[in-house]
């Protein structure tokens, strides 16, 4: 097995991913040995509100993980393909351009930890340092961000 | 048959750690093994208090976890504060004190409370800290971890991303 696999699996063991996985914010899709590399199908708990079967599944490409950022599909688990436009999230507010579909790249998330989304968009840099990959980050960082913004908290109760 | 791990929560820890122990085990007990993993300078002292997540009020350091009713996976919070003050800026200055053990998400729903936020205000904030602004708050992450050390005190800023474009 090759450094970013074992590195990759190794942190689906580890706390930050477990905690998240026990309280239901994300999870694996089957088993860590059906991982077929450099593939893993993840998913996101979502608000019904955003999403009625409050998951998203997200087919990752994690190749050379963690030095190069992760790119995720949503992903039809169903049909083992990518997920049709017509049922990718619809956001409002300051996220609600991460699941657009009508932009060059139809496969990723427009998103500042996104691999092919990175590309091109330096200037998010300096603007989502909080996101923008960087090799220290584990799959955590990119599930944490999606979970924010398919979980919004809208009020105090 | 009555082993388990915790999720446990310190200073030096704001992500949790999984640590290995049993059911059997005194609270006093978890003190000792979260000190030999190196927290706390690895000293164990009397004012190191345990809190279950989310409880306002430590739990006694002679009761056993089953006692406590504390079971696998189950997330503690080792400190030595009792409670945290809390100051978020947000055009102005609010504080509010909360247990150690309390998570980032109900500080922030206190906060969008207390800045009399409406759901489209309130629904992309976020927490980060006064001074540090690169690093966004886990909701689940527990507010003591962020206490400055032998403070206790967090100084925090409730903010939006810019939106995502370009």
């Amino acid at each position: 097995m090759k450094p970013d696999e074992s590195l990759f699996k190794a942190h689906l063991e580890e706390a930050p991913f477990q905690s998240g996985a026990d309280s239901d914010k994300w999870g694996l899709h089957g088993e860590a040995k059906e991982i077929v590399w450099p593939n893993a199908i993840l998913w996101v708990a979502a608000d019904v509100s955003i999403l009625p079967g409050a998951r998203i599944y997200l087919r990752f490409t994690v190749d050379y993980y963690p030095a190069a950022a992760p790119t995720a599909c949503p992903w039809d688990i169903g049909k083992n393909a990518r997920l049709e436009d017509a049922l990718w999230p619809k956001l409002s507010g300051k996220f609600a351009k991460v699941f657009r579909h009508d932009w060059q790249i139809k496969n990723a998330l427009y998103a500042p930890c996104d691999r092919l989304a990175m590309t091109n968009h330096e200037q998010w840099k300096q603007q989502f340092p909080l996101w923008w990959w960087q090799s220290r980050f584990t799959i955590v960082k990119y599930l944490g961000f999606v979970h924010l913004c398919l979980n919004p908290i809208r009020d105090g109760n | 048959m009555n082993e388990m791990e915790l999720y446990i929560h310190t200073q030096e820890w704001v992500e949790p750690k999984l640590v290995k122990t049993s059911q059997d085990s005194t609270v006093k007990q978890i003190i000792e093994l979260v000190a030999q993993h190196g927290c706390f300078d690895g000293k164990v002292d009397e004012e190191i208090l345990v809190f279950i997540e989310e409880n306002d009020e430590p739990i006694g350091r002679h009761r056993t976890l089953s006692e406590c009713e504390i079971r696998h996976r189950h997330h503690l919070h080792l400190h030595r504060c009792r409670k945290v003050r809390v100051s978020v800026f947000y055009n102005e200055e609010k504080h509010e004190s909360f247990p150690p053990s309390a998570k980032v998400r109900r500080v922030l729903k206190w906060a969008i409370n207390a800045f009399k936020l409406t759901p489209a205000e309130a629904a992309d904030k976020i927490l980060v800290l006064k001074g540090n602004t690169d690093q966004e708050l886990d909701p689940d992450a527990h507010i003591g971890s962020f206490a400055k050390p032998h403070q206790c005190t967090v100084e925090l800023c409730l903010t939006a991303p810019v939106e995502i474009n370009g």
